[in-house]
């Protein structure tokens, strides 16, 4: 396996990576009931199955890839809020896993998660002001002017103007795209170094959307925040990140420069998915992306490539041997790297 | 002005919805200042027509669909204007009556339905409610409707036992569109029915949509952020913004020729892949303040082609082009933005 820190230009501090992630692994042990747990092992659900990744200061990192191939996972464990099975997660160095549970909490004002969906990450309870302040309490910031600041500062950032108006409204007295601007605003008030967002901008309209990113590009720019934003939206993440890696079924298997991986995917997956983003033509039918709809599960994952059975260009190689992580070539000067065998490796030349 | 309202009777006659100077309002007491979330919308539906609904983060289309179906939260109001279905006045309808009207009439896939299954019931039991309530299928019978709906949206008959939980995204909202159509409603309301899907599952939820439809010849309000769905799956489209429809016109002719610039600009700032990022525009400053909306144009304060009249006038929804309605006083000139 080699190493990911040399797939991304050099930055221009050489500073080592805010995020280091080795084999990186999620399993959940699938409950089955005790008549079948008689006659079958335990099954289990490989969401994060051996990632590795490396996300440098102030870069904005998007992973895509259809619903259940363990985008979600993978996000919620590279920040603790749950435990991984095997893997080592490095945040600026720092072993997350050897920090205690007391230091990890310390280390979470670093570290914000926008969840996925805000009907039901948002306590419908509380107004938005006391939404915004809660994470505040929970890291001892109490003075009221300072809280006041945050909040008013991150309600302007994710644009809900005038923010006075938005400070005693209930979740339910807001529409979905403001909902998921409040969950944004929440993790802006601790000030972070890295946030993972999970898919940040589904409930928005283009303009709300595209502003939305942009406000993402001007956070890193201005605050220096890193970004792992986890979307299905391929366009969002062309618009918006340095590097995009494809996810199917808990591995990444395709990694490079956001607009090479849009323009020239490799990989069959990555193909078929980019393939399936419908152009807004209303003259151009509905694309079907040739591949089905189901992901399959990630429990009994078939042998050698785990993609082959929907595959279009499989050989029966691809059903026996596993494919090897490596760097091929790509048509923009930036670092590809894909598992498939179709795909030829990158030659290194001779010196 | 009359040749609007003539035309607009006219087509009125056969039309399944229609919805005239419609204003719902939201407001926590009398005291209160309100939210004018719908403020004036007239539209129609024709039976097995497609209507999209486009617009802005808060422009008021979620209360727009849930005043169709009488669904709003106790703070929402209908304080003017028809909804005609069927040519029978609902707006008004008297809460005891309005249960007749949900479900076996017009149904809606909420925003967000695939959290509002409740967690501690089967799938099939929830399918069932609808059913049970309008006593459409005996008794006996609900069982296997209930799997024929699951099968219609290409579910294993087998999801009806099982929980929400035990569902993928997709397949969750596929259950919520099989309990939608159980009724066979006339006209089905689906707010955000892709959006929290990815791009594959997003294509299968709308081709199923579409075929759907195609079987059943139910009147389809879609409302949803994702242009691209919405201009393949919509016949007509309405662009609202600030509480009004400001635009209205087949799909073709919205993405070819807008005549409101608002539609322009949101077209212009669609995040296309295949279009590279530097040509997206994004619309600059913020939607009015529904609470105290402006009283010309309301988006005169982000539109490139404002002018005096615009801030004091409230341009009128005009017919344009054929089925084409604009509300703009400079609509010719959109297209050279
Ligand atoms: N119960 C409520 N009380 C007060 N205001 C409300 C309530 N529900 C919604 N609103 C406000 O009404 C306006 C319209 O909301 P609505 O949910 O209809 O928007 P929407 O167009 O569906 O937006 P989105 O695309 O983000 O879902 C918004 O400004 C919202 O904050
Ligand atoms: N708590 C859990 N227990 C068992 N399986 C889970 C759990 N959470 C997620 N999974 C499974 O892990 C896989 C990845 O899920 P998820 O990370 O939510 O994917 P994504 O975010 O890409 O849609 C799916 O097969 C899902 O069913
Ligand atoms: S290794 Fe084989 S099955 Fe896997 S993606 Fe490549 S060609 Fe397809
Ligand atoms: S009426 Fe005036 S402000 Fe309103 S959209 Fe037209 S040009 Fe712009
Ligand atoms: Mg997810
Ligand atoms: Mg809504």
């Amino acid at each position: 396996m080699s190493s990911e820190s040399t797939t991304t230009p050099p930055p221009e501090t050489s500073e080592e990576p805010i995020l280091e992630v080795r084999n990186l692994e999620k399993h959940y042990v699938k409950s089955t009931g005790w008549l079948e747990s008689l006659f079958a092992d335990e099954e289990r659900v490989r969401a994060v199955d051996g990632v590795n990744l490396s996300i440098d200061e102030g870069e904005i990192f998007s992973i895509v890839g259809e619903s259940g191939c363990g985008k979600t996972t993978l996000g919620k464990t590279l920040l603790r809020v749950i435990e991984s099975t095997a893997g080592e997660i490095r945040f600026k160095g720092t072993d997350l896993a050897s920090l205690s549970d007391s230091e990890m909490q310390k280390m979470r004002q670093h570290l914000q998660i926008v969840y996925q969906d805000p009907f039901e990450a948002l306590n419908p309870k509380r107004t938005v002001r006391g939404l915004l302040r809660q994470p505040m309490e929970i890291h001892g910031i109490t003075d009221e002017t300072e809280q006041r600041d945050r909040i008013y500062r991150a309600l302007e950032d994710v644009n809900l103007l005038p923010a006075g108006d938005f400070l005693d409204r209930y979740p339910e007295e807001l529409s979905g795209g403001q909902l998921q601007r409040v969950l944004f605003a929440r993790a802006l008030v601790l000030d972070p170094e890295f946030i993972v967002a999970d898919e940040p901008s589904s409930m928005l309209d283009a303009s709300v959307r595209a502003r939305v990113l942009d406000l993402i590009d001007e956070l890193r720019d201005d605050r220096n925040i890193s970004f792992f934003i986890i979307t299905h939206d391929i366009g969002a993440a062309r618009y918006l990140s340095d590097r995009i890696g494809v996810m199917y079924l808990g591995r990444i298997v395709e990694m490079g420069a956001a607009a090479g991986i849009v323009d020239d995917p490799k990989h069959p997956y990555s193909k078929a998915l980019i393939d399936s983003i419908p152009s807004p033509d209303p003259r151009e039918p509905l694309e079907s992306s040739g591949i089905g709809s189901e992901v399959p599960e990630p429990v009994d994952l078939p042998s050698g490539c785990r993609f082959h059975p929907r595959c279009p260009v499989a050989t029966e190689h691809c059903r026996e041997a596993d494919p090897e992580w490596r760097e091929v070539p790509s048509a923009d000067d930036a670092v590809r790297m894909t598992e498939c065998h179709e795909v030829e490796p990158k030659q290194t030349p001779l010196e | 002005m009359s040749k609007q309202i003539q035309e607009r009777s006219a087509d009125t006659a056969g039309a399944l919805l229609s919805v005239q100077n419609l204003s719902t309002y939201y407001s926590e007491d009398e005291t209160d200042v309100p939210v004018r979330a719908v403020d004036g919308v007239n539209f129609e539906i024709a039976r097995g027509e497609t209507y999209g609904l486009v617009g802005e983060s808060g422009c008021g289309k979620s209360t727009l669909g849930l005043s169709l179906i009488r669904a709003l939260p106790p703070q929402g109001d209908i304080v003017d204007g028809e909804i005609r279905f069927e040519g029978r006045e609902i707006g008004q309808l008297p809460k005891s009556e309005v249960k007749d009207v949900q479900w076996a009439d017009i149904s809606m896939i909420y925003q967000g339905a695939q959290n509002a299954f409740n967690p501690v019931k089967t799938v099939g039991d929830q399918i069932r409610e609808p059913l049970r309530v309008h006593n459409i299928v005996p008794e006996g019978e609900r069982e296997r409707r209930v799997r024929e709906l699951l099968e219609k949206v290409n579910l294993q008959p087998d999801v009806a036992e099982q929980y929400p939980h035990e569902l993928s995204g997709g397949m969750k909202q596929r259950a919520a569109i099989a309990m939608a159509i159980a009724c066979e409603p006339d006209l089905l309301i689906a707010d955000e029915p892709t959006t929290a899907l990815d791009v594959i599952v997003q294509a299968e939820v709308l081709n199923m949509l579409q075929q759907l439809q195609d079987d059943l010849n139910f009147g389809m309000l879609v409302i949803s952020h994702n242009l691209a769905a919405i201009m393949k799956l919509s016949d007509r489209i309405g662009v609202m913004y600030g509480g009004k429809i400001v635009e209205s016109a087949p799909a073709e002719t919205l993405y070819d020729a807008p005549e409101h610039p608002y539609t322009a600009l949101l077209l212009q700032s669609l995040i296309d892949p295949r279009r590279p990022p530097d040509q997206v525009e994004t619309i600059e400053g913020t939607p009015p303040d529904l609470r105290d909306p402006p009283s010309g144009c309301r988006f005169a304060g982000r539109c490139p082609l404002a002018t005096e009249q615009c801030r004091d006038m409230e341009p009128p929804l005009e017919v344009v082009g054929e089925a084409h309605e604009a509300a703009c006083f400079h609509h010719e000139e959109v297209s050279e933005l």
